[in-house]
């Protein structure tokens, strides 16, 4: 007879045990409650094969001025047109939107982590580093999050990289994070299964990290995809003042560029319309994202067999 | 004299589950008489609970009633619209539901709450004549008057108790089913509110379906039992005669397990798991636990039958060799 | 002569506010009870909601600081203790909690439960020794190990996850096990099977039980000695045959009549209702359940009476019990002498 660890070792199928097709049978029926989540998720993935399927058919030195004659409505060799310096659009978009997806991922993952990291300790641990940390989530919350970023951008301009407009970004994508987690935490930390676990010996980090990160892990997935969507909103902001990375073809400095020559005034439509549908795009994708992980996140939507 | 106020008869209720339908009540037949009070007991999927949803109409998504009759002094109630239904409840069959401390709407005083009910089944009163009425209620179920222009909050749980019976019987009903009306109570405080509900029930004339699972509290209020195991009705007697001679071999184990103070004894349960409804045994449900269990027990499931006079149990033991 | 394995040492817990704030809680009242294991017993502490057990269970376990005195465990106070004598404790008072679903964190098969202990406090050297000692304790209280490890919480029934919370309990060979309710959320064909198998763990693995309930029947089946909490204060104490089937304190008497039962001999009785139970305010000076005792005296009212000795194995807090009925003063004890009237020989049962 087996002990129950060989079973571990080599599962077998145990009477109640659901099986690999049961399994899929329910991840499938989880993904039809879910359309949000499943549209979300499809329509991020086309913007992302959109960008890797454009590069393979471009060149990158193509999004860059000079490059072709200036102001050209679309046409067969340019499916976006010209811009005033020459930029091929198509190019200039198909290189941009990596560059938007890198700085909203990047700022998003250092403000989330931050904000997780800091939200745990003020929730589990309370006392007075809960008030410190609480209380500058509190007031950094009310502060105008666009206007320090656009006092940090005046700060660098000039010398800005695309990894430095997420630092930036980071440095106000955190505070949201912190809060949110922290009320979870809050709600969790008196659970029985806590104090069972304190009293099986866990220390304090031990409990963050075994106990009680697990079961967030749905809000940090929420937190994160906030996270990006506020990162990205802010960098384009920054970027179509004119105050990001001025080399950059992300979508950002092209719309910055097409409002400083007048685009929309002179009706040079196809400069314009590209970079905002794909920001609206890319937006559309995330907060069906949001609203699909929301959903799991929220224990009362989601129902178990 | 007894005379049949709630018949159910072939009562089946289904669940949808992912993983397949399933009968949580399942063809379940009995008499209520009139100004009887009738217990269900049973444990975690017995299906006393959807049992007593059922016969107040409130049966949701994803249960529905699919078979048999509940007749309400003739009427069939089984198949009435939800706006029917919600015509008959309250005013004729009512419920106090499980954990009815906490379903008092927090923000209103107590006075509204049981005026509520009243107003929806259209009937009007002055101003004065609600205020009679809600003072003659809190009255009947021992609450000083005061309380009517409380708020839930400020009442203990056996207040709050009785304020869910005042708003069970406020019009008067037939029936009224108690769905595990103490379980959240202390037991000094438990007496009083059943004790309380027994003497309502002798004023009113009404019955009382007693749901729960404390065999002790059936032992104390209750005039017939009825014991039910995976959805259905296993044994249905007098309470007396349950108790010292119980038919079915659940009831009996059941009985055994009972801690009392009466004298130190071995303390035994029943052995084996509570049923899966998913996956019920083929045959009796109760056979894998059962000590007396032979053969035919593990094919056929064995129908409730009157044993003996006025006594009803569901065991092949008890049947006579055909 | 080392150190009694617990000791309350005149132990209060006030919640909201000091200790002359009005609407300060009194939890606790100036508690004292000393625990020796030798023999290892089972305490069975009755009370209803507001009496003060849980917390007594909580401060046991050192979730709560005492207001004021001291809770020791082996001499030392739970508090003051460095890393090692902490995790010493830890080991040896465990738990059995009543709610046998938020004891499991949803994100992890039952196992978890188990092995983080054996893993912490360095009881087994191997995962392979630890699954054997795992597998040993399922059996022990009647679960199939191929059918309850690797399973998540949410796949069994109320009563399976007691029993392994149960297992728990006497896989990590404690000193001491605090049953919390352990049975009140669980069906009652299974009550019977738990509590006997929490009964065989005092029995023989020789592990000191204290059992919390407001069952007084189960607390009479299943346990030695009994003491009777009411608003944060003993009303009664002794060996259990003695305070359950010759109550002398009213309280005590009330609780009796009201529990209901199944059998003949003990139906319930219509008595004059004694008023609802409230909370005596923090300040009232005496006896807690003064308002609602058929027999209260002036004397109630401006002292909470002492615990008198009224048999070997006995002690009530009533004035009733001032005297006996020959007008000769009974012996009080001292707060701190409360398990002097415990029995320290395990009694036999009728079968």
């Amino acid at each position: 007879m087996s002990t129950v660890l060989e079973q571990q070792i080599r599962p077998g199928r145990r009477s109640y045990e659901s099986t690999r097709r049961q399994q899929i049978g329910d991840f499938g029926r989880f993904l039809a409650r879910n359309p949000n989540l499943v549209w979300g998720v499809l329509l991020l993935l086309a913007l992302l094969a959109f960008a890797v399927i454009g590069a393979n058919i471009t060149e990158e030195k193509d999004a860059y001025p000079l490059a072709a004659p200036p102001l050209l409505q679309p046409s067969a060799d340019y499916p976006f047109g010209t811009d005033r310096l020459g930029r091929d659009l198509f190019a200039t978009i198909i290189a941009g939107i990596p560059l938007t997806f890198t700085v909203g991922l990047l700022a998003g993952l250092i403000g989330l982590i931050i904000g997780t990291v800091l939200g745990f300790i003020s929730g589990y641990y309370g006392g007075w580093i809960d008030t410190v940390i609480n209380g500058t989530v509190d007031v950094g919350l009310t502060i105008p999050g666009l206007m320090v970023l656009i006092i940090l951008g005046i700060a660098f301009s000039g010398r800005l990289t695309v990894g430095g407009m997420a630092l930036i970004v980071g440095v106000i994508a955190w505070l949201r994070p912190a809060r949110i987690i922290r009320s979870q935490v809050l709600t969790l930390r008196n659970r029985p299964y806590v104090e069972v676990a304190r009293l099986s010996g866990m220390s304090g980090m031990e409990i963050i990290f075994l106990e009680l990160m697990p079961n967030l892990l749905p809000f940090l997935a929420a937190s994160l995809v906030a996270a990006v969507s506020q990162a990205v909103l802010a960098s384009i902001g920054l970027e179509a003042l004119g105050l990001g990375p001025i080399e950059a073809p992300t979508l950002g400095m092209t719309i910055y560029w097409a409002i400083l020559d007048g685009a929309v005034i002179n009706r040079w439509w196809w400069w314009w319309l590209p970079p905002i549908t794909v920001i609206s795009i890319l937006f559309l994708g995330l907060f069906l994202l949001s609203m699909g992980l929301d959903e799991i996140a929220n224990p009362r939507v989601r129902e178990r067999v | 004299m007894s005379e049949v106020i709630l018949a159910i008869r072939d009562l089946q209720v289904q669940y949808d589950t992912s993983r397949g339908p399933v009968n949580a009540v399942n063809h379940v037949s009995f008499d209520l008489q009139k100004g009887e009070i009738l217990g269900l007991v049973g444990e975690s999927g017995s299906g006393k609970t959807t049992l007593g949803m059922a016969l107040v109409g409130l049966i949701q998504k994803p249960g529905r009633v699919v078979g048999g009759e509940i007749r309400l002094d003739g009427r069939n109630l089984a198949g009435l619209s939800r706006h029917e239904y919600k015509a008959v409840r309250l005013s004729e069959i009512a419920l106090m539901p499980q954990g009815a401390m906490n379903s008092l709407n927090p923000v209103t005083r107590i006075r509204e709450q049981i005026l509520d009910g009243i107003r929806d089944h259209g009937i009007n009163m002055t101003q004065k004549e609600a205020d009679v009425h809600v003072e003659r209620l809190l009255e009947r179920v021992g609450l000083r008057p005061e309380v009517a222009n409380m708020h839930a909050h400020e009442l203990s749980g056996g207040m709050k108790q009785r304020v869910a019976m005042a708003i069970a019987i406020s019009l008067q009903p037939k029936v009224i089913i108690a769905d595990e009306p103490t379980s959240a109570l202390d037991v000094v405080v438990q007496k009083r509110v059943m004790e309380t509900l027994k003497d309502v029930q002798e004023e009113l004339g009404a019955s009382i379906i007693l749901i729960g699972h404390d065999m002790g509290l059936m032992a104390q209020t209750v005039d017939r039992l009825g014991v039910m195991y995976a959805g259905r009705l296993v044994e249905l007697s007098p309470i007396q005669e349950a108790l010292i001679k119980p038919q079915h071999p659940y009831t009996r184990l059941l009985i055994e397990s009972l801690p009392t103070t009466k004298g130190k004894k071995r303390l035994r349960g029943i052995p084996g798991l509570a049923p899966q409804l998913l996956n019920l045994p083929r045959g009796c449900a109760f056979h894998p636990r059962c000590p007396h269990t032979f053969d035919h027990c593990t094919q056929e499931n064995p129908a409730l039958r009157e044993v003996i006079t006025q006594r009803w149990a569901a065991c092949h033991l008890l049947e006579e060799p055909s | 002569m080392s150190a009694p394995l617990i000791e309350f040492r005149n132990v209060s817990k006030i919640f909201g506010g000091g200790f002359f704030d009005k609407n300060r809680t009194i939890a606790l009242e100036n508690f004292s009870m000393t625990l020796d294991d030798n023999p290892p017993l089972i305490t069975a502490v009755v009370g209803e909601s507001g009496s003060g057990k849980t917390t007594l269970a909580r401060l046991l376990l050192g979730l709560e600081t005492p207001t004021a005195g001291q809770v020791r465990y082996r001499g030392k106070e739970i508090h003051k203790m460095n890393k090692a004598e902490h995790r010493d404790f830890l080991h040896n008072v465990q738990f059995i909690f009543q709610d046998p679903f938020g004891v499991y964190n949803p994100f992890y098969r039952v196992d978890h439960v188990l092995l983080k202990p054996l893993q912490k406090f360095k009881l087994a050297s191997s995962r392979r020794q630890a699954y054997h000692l795992i597998e040993e304790a399922l059996e022990t209280v009647g679960l199939r190990p191929e059918e309850t490890l690797g399973r998540y919480p949410h796949q069994m029934s109320g009563g399976q996850r007691q029993r392994i919370m149960v297992a728990r309990a006497l896989l990590l060979k404690p000193k001491l096990i605090i049953a919390d309710e352990p049975v009140s959320m669980v069906d009652a064909s299974l009550r019977a099977t738990i509590l006997s198998n929490i009964q065989r763990l005092n029995e023989e693995f020789g592990i000191s039980i204290i059992y919390i309930t407001h069952d007084l029947a189960t607390g009479y089946q299943i346990s030695h000695n009994m003491l009777v909490l009411y608003h944060g204060a003993v009303a009664e104490a002794g060996a259990v045959d003695l305070v359950v089937n010759e109550p002398q304190h009213p309280y005590t008497q009330l609780l009796m009549n009201s529990i209901p039962q199944a059998i003949p001999e003990r139906m319930w009785h219509r008595d004059d209702a004694a008023p609802a139970p409230t909370r005596p305010a923090a300040d009232f000076p005496g006896c807690k359940f003064t308002d609602r005792c058929p027999h209260a005296m002036a004397s109630c009212r401006t002292q909470q009476p002492p615990l008198y000795r009224t048999a070997p194995h006995r002690a009530v807090a009533c004035y009733l019990h001032e005297a006996d009925p020959q007008g000769n003063k009974i012996p009080t004890l001292d707060t701190t002498g409360l398990d002097h009237v415990f029995i320290t020989e395990p009694t036999l049962y009728e079968s």
